[in-house]
């Protein structure tokens, strides 16, 4: 059994029912939601989750709880589902980053795909952060020196160059190329040189 | 020797009055008038005052010209021409021919300030007389003894005189005429309006300067023939405008026409021409009357009629599009959760094993959601049954080209040529007029639009026959035309092939043919375009309302 959640608001019960069914048939966790307050009202579970969001409710739009949800930086991938005539409301989902959009009715191997990628991708994000999380946790362990070092390295800096830029000798800088890498369990300078990439996009990230 | 003088002088005269008669204005009569005098008389000095109005002038001066009398004419010329009071009154007032000897004072030519003293001057004044008006005077001054204004001189000065009378007033005609005249022209051309007269037997026209502006025809044509004025007339236009011709022409009834002309350029006016029948003098008869090029009050008549009829398609399309927007929302309600709950029941049967009771779930739930959808299309249902149709007598052909009289506009805008052939025996038929007019309306709005990407012609023709007991009404254009594999299609609800639009209007169409008891199809032509049938029997059994 698939522990990914998908979070359903439409305010038609019928139709949030009926979809959390055939969701459910798919083997899928889902929560059900009338509005986008209902749903904001919730805890969402630690796992890979998607949103099955209607373009078109009551109060909050759609439209508006996926701006939100981009604002307060809640990365969920979100399925926008809609009715007649919503093409431009779609488009405009589109362009605020949904993963897709179904028109009603909605055909279940559409559903059915489009639910994977969104979680799939929710998958791929955790694991990220997790990856980043862990990567931040082990160069913390590293000792200034060896952040000095390693950042040169990524920079492109021979040992002979870092060696005068820190006024050491090159076989210090060897040695803590050597620790460095043994810490943040890389393998070679290339893995090296790209988790400081990682690092250094996830600071600008904020 | 007093034989060959008096044929001198009349010869002299003669010439004298050739030359005033040919001058029209009043200061080539003046000048001529004056040297004619001067030469004839020996006077050394003179001018022609003239009056105009028949009022005469007390005093007048060179300098400041009263508005009425004037000086046209001095010999020599002088900054001041002042006519002493009495003799003024004596020549003007009295019409005498006065000749005195003056003292230098009492002169009104000579320049009294070079020479004030001197040998007396002898004055003559004659007054000109047209139809016992004084119309001005002729005024002469000679240093010569008295003998000089002979009374034969005299005899003589006043032929010139009175000639010259004449002369002046026809002068004074002529410029009323060529005043009024400018007037009309002037008139005319502010007005737009031409006018025209047309001889039915020759068919050639005379007309006035706006008329060849209108129809840009070169000037130099003069008459017009017939042939160059149809040249002008817009073809589409022509047959009409020759119907109407024939039919006042045969009928020497009142003519009024409102056609379009093409100029060379391509320019297209609007104009309307107003007549009457006259008979000319040789007794022909004659078509008398005033084209106005109305082009401009058109553009901004066309210019409201677009707005308005663009505001009224917005508001039915806001109308209908809300009304089906909504409607389509409540039936796709049901439907996205009748398809959800039938999939998801599917697989819950598909596990292994089979999970009955989640199927049996979404089974309901699907029975549920279709009792909800069949409520939404009762509710319809009930809201478009033809309950609201009223029947009675209907002329089709009638019915059919006041819907053409709304639409001509329409048709005019979108560059459709228009051709009806309707059968006149058809016999009135039972049906609602309002209805029917909606259903043409619809048609031949549906035609226009088919033929607006169209390059090539494009032609709608209407006609209407009776076969079978049927009154039948095809409605062709020459548009995109229609696939004979959708054409059924094309009646269904929410089909459109158009960008705008919903679809909607065929299916409303053919509903309101079937309440009648008739059929609507269509087919696609052997050349370009479509064509849409109705047919409603000739006699309709009255239906009893909502009787559906």
């Amino acid at each position: 059994m698939s522990s990914a959640f998908v979070h359903i608001v439409d305010d038609d019960k019928a139709v949030r029912e009926s979809l959390g069914d055939l969701l459910r048939s798919m083997n899928y966790r889902t929560t059900l939601h009338g509005s986008a307050s209902e749903f904001l009202d919730v805890a969402l579970p630690d796992a890979p989750a998607c949103l099955v969001l209607d373009i078109r409710l009551p109060g909050t739009s759609g439209l508006e709880l996926q701006e939100y949800l981009t604002r307060v930086n809640i990365r969920l991938p979100v399925i926008l589902i809609t009715g007649f005539g919503d093409i431009p409301m779609s488009v405009k989902g589109m362009r605020a980053g949904a993963v897709d959009f179904l028109t009603k009715p909605i055909r279940d191997q559409d559903l059915l795909d489009a639910v994977a990628a969104a979680i799939r991708m929710d998958q791929h994000r955790r694991q990220e952060v997790v990856q980043i999380a862990e990567l931040q946790k082990q160069y913390a362990l590293l000792t200034l020196r060896e952040q000095q070092v390693v950042e040169h390295v990524a920079s492109g800096l021979m040992n002979k160059q870092i060696a005068i830029e820190l006024s050491i000798s090159e076989v210090t800088v060897k040695m803590h190329r050597r620790s460095a890498k043994r810490k943040l369990g890389a393998k070679s300078v290339a893995t090296l040189v790209r988790m400081v990439g990682v690092l250094h996009a996830q600071k600008r990230g904020g | 020797m007093k034989l060959e003088n008096e044929t001198a002088e009349l010869e002299l005269i003669a010439k004298a009055f050739q030359a005033i008669a040919k001058e029209i204005s009043y200061g080539g009569l003046a000048d001529a008038l004056l040297k004619t005098a001067l030469r004839h008389s020996g006077a050394v000095r003179g001018a022609v005052l003239l009056s105009e109005g028949g009022e005469l002038l007390a005093k007048a001066d060179a300098t400041f010209p009263r508005e009425k009398a004037k000086v046209f004419a001095s010999q020599p010329s002088v900054r001041e021409f002042q006519l002493p009071d009495d003799l003024s009154e004596r020549v003007f007032m009295r019409q005498e021919t006065v000749v005195r000897d003056d003292s230098r004072k009492g002169a009104a030519l000579i320049d009294r300030a070079e020479c004030p003293t001197g040998p007396n001057v002898t004055v003559l004044c004659q007054p000109l007389i047209h139809q016992g008006q004084t119309v001005g005077a002729l005024y002469l001054e000679s240093e010569a003894a008295p003998a000089l204004f002979t009374p034969r001189c005299l005899s003589v000065m006043s032929m010139l005189a009175s000639q010259a009378a004449v002369s002046f007033e026809s002068a004074q005609l002529f410029e009323a005429l060529r005043e009024t005249n400018m007037w009309m022209v002037r008139g005319q051309q502010i007005g737009r309006m031409g006018s025209y007269r047309w001889n039915t037997r020759t068919l050639l026209s005379r007309a006035s300067r706006e008329c060849y502006r209108i129809f840009d025809i070169g000037l130099d044509i003069n008459p017009v023939p017939f042939e160059t004025f149809r040249a002008c007339v817009h073809p589409d236009d022509l047959p009409d405008l020759e119907k109407a011709l024939a039919g006042a022409v045969s009928a020497k009834s009142p003519f009024s026409h409102e056609y379009r002309v093409v100029h060379r350029d391509g320019t297209i006016l609007h104009v309307v021409a107003v007549g009457q029948f006259d008979l000319s003098p040789a007794g022909d008869v004659e078509l008398e009357g005033i084209i106005t090029d109305v082009t401009e009050q058109k553009v901004s008549e066309q210019a409201v009629a677009d707005a308005r009829a663009a505001l009224a398609r917005a508001a039915r399309l806001a109308s209908l599009g809300e009304l089906a927007g909504s409607i389509i929302h409540e039936v796709n309600q049901p439907l996205t959760a009748i398809r959800a709950s039938a999939d998801a029941c599917l697989r819950w049967l598909a596990r292994e094993p089979a999970d009955t009771d989640e199927a049996r779930r979404s089974a309901l739930r699907v029975v549920e959601q279709s009792r909800r959808a069949t409520n939404v299309v009762g509710g319809l249902r009930s809201l478009v049954r033809d309950s609201h149709l009223r029947f009675a007598d209907v002329h089709v052909n009638e019915t059919i080209e006041e819907v053409l009289v709304l639409l001509k506009r329409e048709l005019e805008l979108a560059g459709v040529a228009l051709k009806t052939a309707f059968d006149e025996t058809l016999p009135p038929i039972e049906a609602d007029r309002v209805q029917l007019q909606q259903v043409v309306l619809n048609l031949v709005r549906n035609a226009v639009e088919a033929m607006a990407s169209v390059d090539g012609v494009r032609a709608l023709s209407i006609s209407s026959r009776v076969a079978d007991g049927h009154v039948s009404v095809s409605i062709a254009d020459t548009g995109v035309g229609v696939d004979p594999a959708s054409a059924e299609h094309l009646f269904a609800a929410l089909y459109t092939t158009k960008g705008e639009g919903l679809g909607l209007g065929l299916s409303i169409c053919r509903k309101i043919v079937v309440a009648h008891g008739g059929r609507l199809w269509a087919e696609k032509n052997t050349t370009h375009g479509a064509t849409f049938t109705f047919t409603l029997p000739a006699r309709q059994f009255r239906r009893l309302s909502g009787s559906n």
